[in-house]
């Protein structure tokens, strides 16, 4: 039996555009105008965002140069690692001494153990302030951070850095509560029950 | 258990309703308080703000809302909590967009460390005896894209589309699964457990079903990974 292979076969159909004009110039055929094929340039990038641009006047004929357009798209600043993550729920609000103390979960290696921290007001963002309650779910990331500059246009180095934010829920209705524990039961058995 | 190398993965709610792109711009979300403010000072990147689409972006996320499609993605599991959040606050906020479909989507590119590996999953879904005895002649048969639909047990809303497909890049394969919620499917059932008339509750269906869709998907993508190391030869 032939040699079974997952990756893309070598036919016509996998790449028609190359096919085609192999086939043409293996016939002799005088082409006066070139296909100008279109493939993506990385796997995350769609042909769509990939605009061709044209060599020379022969390959493109008697069409119009069309420029592909300035990108208006603001980059943003992004995290490029998270080396941790931990969820933590708020046990003891304390606003006068601007701490409280909270139970985190390591998400990255959740074999570890829940620890006890405290945590200063001057580590959460000035917006989350109000969130802060007995309770409140957070989450505090650990990684490498890139800043988008204006000034420059470009992503900058990435950066050691850390982020504790607090869940903004909206408040849910009591049947709303019953319905989500109606689901949850079922899909628990499906995960589980496997 | 073994560890997944993902090189690459995604998560996405999609909600199926009426939206206004005009009017959900980013400083709508932050006066919401559904976006704190220093995010849009320092992480938005606004792609597009137009009638039929707003599009932008804060740090891994993506926010996309057309007139009948809002799509929320996260690149990294450590922000998967944002979309979450970030859907709700809409469904709760929006009740007249009259959200008549939810899916809660992931795909994971999954790298491995050996050819061989790689082989045998796409053996295991996709048996190529069948078609190299339709086709004896061929030189080479291999597994290109597959779709599963899996029912959910009986009396659970909803199906799971789940596809394994390749990657141009050796050695890897992209995982999808969608977890679709339709208004128009039946619900007898949870019409009866839950003791309510069967209402499509987007709001509960994503907070009962988010972080589920996503273990889900890793126990069926471990699950065929031991089944296939087993088919190594």
């Amino acid at each position: 039996m032939a040699q079974v292979n997952m990756s893309n076969p070598k036919t016509a159909l996998a790449d028609p555009f190359e096919y085609f004009l192999k086939r043409e110039a293996s016939v002799g055929v005088r082409r006066y105008r070139e296909l100008n094929v279109v493939k993506p340039l990385r796997k995350d990038v769609s042909s769509v965002d990939y605009v061709p641009s044209a060599v020379s006047a022969r390959e493109v004929g008697d069409m119009r140069v069309v420029r592909a357009p300035e990108s208006a798209i603001k980059k943003t600043s992004v995290w490029s690692e998270i080396n941790q993550t931990w969820e933590g729920r708020v046990i003891e609000n304390s606003p006068g001494s601007r701490e409280f103390v909270a139970i985190i979960s390591d998400k990255t290696c959740k074999s570890n153990p829940d620890e006890e921290v405290v945590i200063g007001y001057e580590s959460v963002i000035e917006s989350d302030l109000d969130l802060i309650s007995e309770g409140a779910v957070f989450f505090w990331n650990i990684g490498k951070y890139r800043k988008y500059s204006e000034k420059s246009g470009k992503v900058g180095p990435a950066v050691n850095k850390y982020e504790l934010r607090f869940r903004r829920l909206p408040p849910v209705s009591a049947e709303t509560i019953e319905h989500i524990k109606t689901l949850s039961k079922g899909l628990s058995k499906i995960i589980h029950g496997h | 258990m073994e560890q997944l190398d993902v090189k690459q993965r995604e998560s996405s709610i999609v909600l199926v309703g009426e939206f206004d792109p005009l009017v959900m711009t980013p400083h709508w979300f932050a006066k919401q308080g559904m976006i704190p403010q220093e995010d849009i000072d320092e992480n938005l990147a606004i792609e597009l703000v137009y009638k039929d689409l707003t599009k932008f972006s804060l740090a891994n996320i993506q926010v996309e809302i057309q007139c009948t499609t809002l799509i929320l993605r996260s690149d990294h599991p450590s922000f998967d909590y944002r979309i979450h959040d970030l859907a709700l606050s809409i469904l709760s906020a929006l009740k007249e967009s009259k959200v008549r479909a939810v899916g809660l989507n992931q795909y994971a590119d999954v790298h491995f460390d050996s050819l061989d590996y790689w082989h045998s999953v796409g053996n295991l879904i996709t048996p190529k005896d069948v078609w190299f005895k339709a086709i004896p002649d061929s030189e080479r048969i291999g597994m290109a894209n597959v779709q599963m639909q899996i029912m959910k047990p009986k009396g659970e809303q909803g199906l799971y589309n789940f596809t394994v497909g390749w990657l141009e890049t050796p050695k890897a394969i992209r995982f999808s699964i969608n977890n679709h919620y339709d208004s128009k499917q039946s619900s007898s059932s949870v019409k009866q457990k839950a003791g309510r008339s069967g209402t499509f509750d987007p709001i509960a269906i994503i907070t009962a079903c988010w972080q589920q869709t996503l273990d889900f998907h890793e126990h069926l993508i471990l699950s065929l990974l031991s089944q296939a190391k087993l088919e190594i030869k």
